[in-house]
Order: C-alpha cells, then structure tokens, then sequence
C-alpha cells in the first residue's frame, strides 16, 4: 500500500463542489416539495372512495415503487421532452421525476398516516360542522405529519440521495462535480470521500431536524 | 405531443439482451443481501453490547452509509479497494463490496430495533427462571425479534433488487447496463428506458407485494 494520500490538493477545488451543492440542494428541495404535494393529493383522493380513482393511483403507486428511481429517470429525460414539446431545463426534469418517483412512496406514508388518526376525531370535526375538506387541513393532516414525521424525513434523505444519481445523465450537481475534479486531479479516493461527506453533512441535519420536529410534536 | 418515431419493433429484437442482464441484478442483489445481513447481525450485536471503541465506530459507519448516497459509496469502493487490497477486483466485487456495506448500515438498525423492541419483561422473566444470557436470547429474544424483523428485511430486499441498477455506472452487465448499452447502439433512448423499466415493474412488484402481505400476517397484535 504504498499510496499517500493527497487531500490538500482536493481541497482546493472545495468552491467548485460548492457550486455542485447548489445543484444537489435545488433538486432536492424541489423534488421534496413536489413528493409532498403529490402524496398528499394521492393519499386523500385514494381515500375519497372512489374506486376508479383508487385504481389509477394504486398504479401510479404500485409502478413507482417497483421501478428503480435512476430508470425513473432515464426515461423522464428522453421522454419528458417528447410530451411537452420542449426540452425543459434539467434541473426541473430531475426534480420533476424524483418528486414523482418518490411521492409514490410519500403517498402510502400519507395515507398510513391519516388512516392511523382515531375515527373520533373524524366525528368530533364533522360533528363541529367542519366539512371534510377543513377537517382535513385544520385536524387530520396535521396530526398524520406528526405521526409520520420520522418516515416523511427519511424519504426526504432518500431524495438528496437520489439527485446524486443526475449526475449520470450530466446534470450539474454534487455528484457531477466530482466527476469532473476527480478527471483532473486523479485523486480518486480522496474526491470520493470529500464528496461522501459533504453528502453526509446535507442529510445528517435533515436526520436530526425530524428527530427534533418529532419529538416536539410527541410531547404536545 | 410531437411526432416522435416510435420503433418498438427495432427495440423488440433487444428484449432477450436485455432481460439476460436479469442473471447479473440477481448475482449482485443476493451477494449483497447475504453479506449485508451477515455485517447487520455483527452490527446490531456489537451495538447492543455496547462495547466502547467498537459500539461508537459502528455507530458512525451505520450513519455514514445511511446518510450518502449509493452511487457515491460505489465510486468510493470502487477506487479505493484497489488501494486498500493492493490488486484490482473486478467490477463486480466492487459493486458488491458497496451494496453489502450499504445494505449492512440499513439492515443493523433493522436488527438492533428488532432485538430492543422485544419487551424487558421476557428478559427478566428469561432470566428469573433460570436461562442463562445466551440461552436466553436464542430461545426468547431471537424467535420474537425475527418475526418483526422479517418484514422490513423484505423491504430492503426489495429496494436493494432495484438499487442494483445503480451498478450500471461501473459497468456490470445487468439489465439497467444493458439498456443503457442497447440505447446507445441504437439511439432508441425511449424505447429501450420503457422496455427495461417495464422489466423491473414486472419483477419487482410481486417482491413488494410478498412484503406487504409479509408485514399483515407477520404484525404482532
């Protein structure tokens, strides 16, 4: 073994990662954002009752589950710009096709959620006079995020993850970055693990923020 | 909606190319989730004794895998088992290597949750009548930690099988690889992405409903 490690040499290209983190942050935060607003509409119209639409959204729920998120990906890259007749930027098509890939997942957690909240509380809120759509903001999806806070926080780690898969179809992020430096330096070892992490730094407080939310919300 | 081409009968004649890249996902998803149980079990048992360095390294290792992404411990393995075994493994080892570890950090907190979610009381009461520690944990502890731990394993099992299309980035020939391979040779990008993804809904979703249908009848009541 008679390597020596060479890290002040990447650590001068440090400015060039952050700019990736840019990237990394951007995705994740929007690919999060539309998970959420997917899993909520989907867990809520699954339970409306519905069955034609319950069947459709099993099936969106069911395919995005079994496929892999980087042939998620893949496949949104080359056909998104088929669909809408233009090629978006490719930070909206990852972002995009992460927040659909992993709002499947979101969804069964919403879902999970609202039907762990007490049927009482249904009762009391429709009883009040509230119609199902304010019980539904003011009373059960409250408490169902809190409930599902530690699962809902996993799944947004699970996405700062996944945005390093854009790296592969050339998507300026963390990932892609490296790639780059690691080009340039042939410090491979070591640009790996700045980039591990950095990574480590971006979830690891996401981690700790839902444990902290979580265990406010237990205490109320 | 453009016009685009559709040649599904060009991408057709790739299917079996495609699917003989199934052998490959299920070599690297099997090799890693027996590994990453065997690193799990050794994790969850170290952690549960508590043993100080040992306890606080795994600990941090847990975190480190839990936290980065697949693909950058795969590049990681990747260029540094070479420099830490001193000869080049294949690419296979490689993937492997970070797939098991990976698979390790996840399943030893599926584990150590399993064994500490069963009740103190069938401890003590173990104890009270005489078993000894090990005893005690291979008749009382263990049977009911398995049964809560078998439901989640599944479901790691299941994002593991997909995961594997992770390993197409250092060019191990499963299907993901070969759809990527059989797109560029043909530029039929859509095609061969729908074709492959197909595939994995195919194989994966029956996986993922044994797990549901594992965690109904499994639930302790």
């Amino acid at each position: 073994m008679g390597y020596t490690f060479d890290f002040e040499l990447v650590l001068r290209f440090i400015p060039f990662l952050l700019s990736g983190i840019q990237g990394t942050v951007i995705i994740s935060v929007a690919g999060f954002a539309i998970a959420l607003m997917i899993g909520v509409i989907v867990a809520v119209l699954r339970l409306s009752g519905n069955r034609i639409v319950n069947i459709l959204l099993a099936t969106y729920v069911d395919i995005f589950r079994s496929l892999p998120h980087l042939v998620a990906l893949f496949w949104m890259f080359y056909a998104v710009p088929l669909l809408v007749g233009f090629k978006p930027a490719p930070l909206s098509t990852v972002s995009a096709a992460l927040g659909i890939a992993v709002g499947a997942g979101m969804s069964e957690v919403i879902r999970g959620g609202i039907l762990s909240i007490h049927a009482g509380q249904w009762e009391a809120s429709l009883s009040l006079g509230m119609t199902t759509r304010s019980a539904y903001r003011r009373i059960i999806l409250p408490q169902a995020f809190g409930k599902m806070l530690p699962a809902i926080g996993s799944l947004a780690i699970s996405i700062v993850k996944a945005s390093a898969l854009a790296s592969i179809i050339g998507v300026s992020e963390l990932m892609y970055q490296s790639n780059a430096i690691r080009m340039w330096t042939y410090r491979r070892v070591e640009v790996a693990t700045v980039v591990a992490v950095l990574y480590f730094v971006l979830t690891y407080p996401v981690a700790l923020i839902t444990n902290l939310l979580h265990k406010r919300f237990l205490h109320q | 909606m453009n016009n685009y081409n559709w040649q599904f009968e060009t991408a057709i004649k790739w299917i079996p190319y495609i699917l003989g890249g199934l052998k490959m996902t299920m070599l690297v998803a099997g090799v890693s989730m027996l590994m990453g149980v065997l690193i799990g079990m050794i994790v969850a048992i170290v952690r549960i004794n508590g043993k100080e360095p040992w306890s606080a390294i795994l600990a941090s290792y847990t975190e480190f895998f839990r936290t980065t992404p697949i693909l950058t411990q795969l590049i990681w393995v990747f260029f540094a088992l070479p420099l830490l075994s001193g000869f080049t493994p294949s690419s296979i080892a490689s993937a492997c290597t970070a797939l098991s570890l990976n698979m390790g950090a996840f399943l030893g907190e599926v584990f150590r949750a399993g064994i500490t979610s069963v009740p103190e009381g069938q401890r003590d009461a173990a104890l009270a009548i005489g078993m000894e520690t090990d005893k005690m944990y291979r008749r009382i502890v263990l049977p009911q930690a398995i049964r809560i731990v078998i439901p989640p394993v599944t479901t790691y099992w299941v994002s593991l099988f997909k995961d594997t299309s992770v390993v197409s980035v250092v060019a191990v020939s499963e299907m993901m690889f070969r759809a990527r391979y059989a797109a560029t040779q043909t530029f039929l990008y859509i095609e061969m992405f729908t074709i492959v993804g197909v595939m994995y809904v195919i194989f994966t979703w029956p996986q993922a409903r044994l797990s549901d249908f594992l965690y109904e009848r499994l639930r302790v009541k």
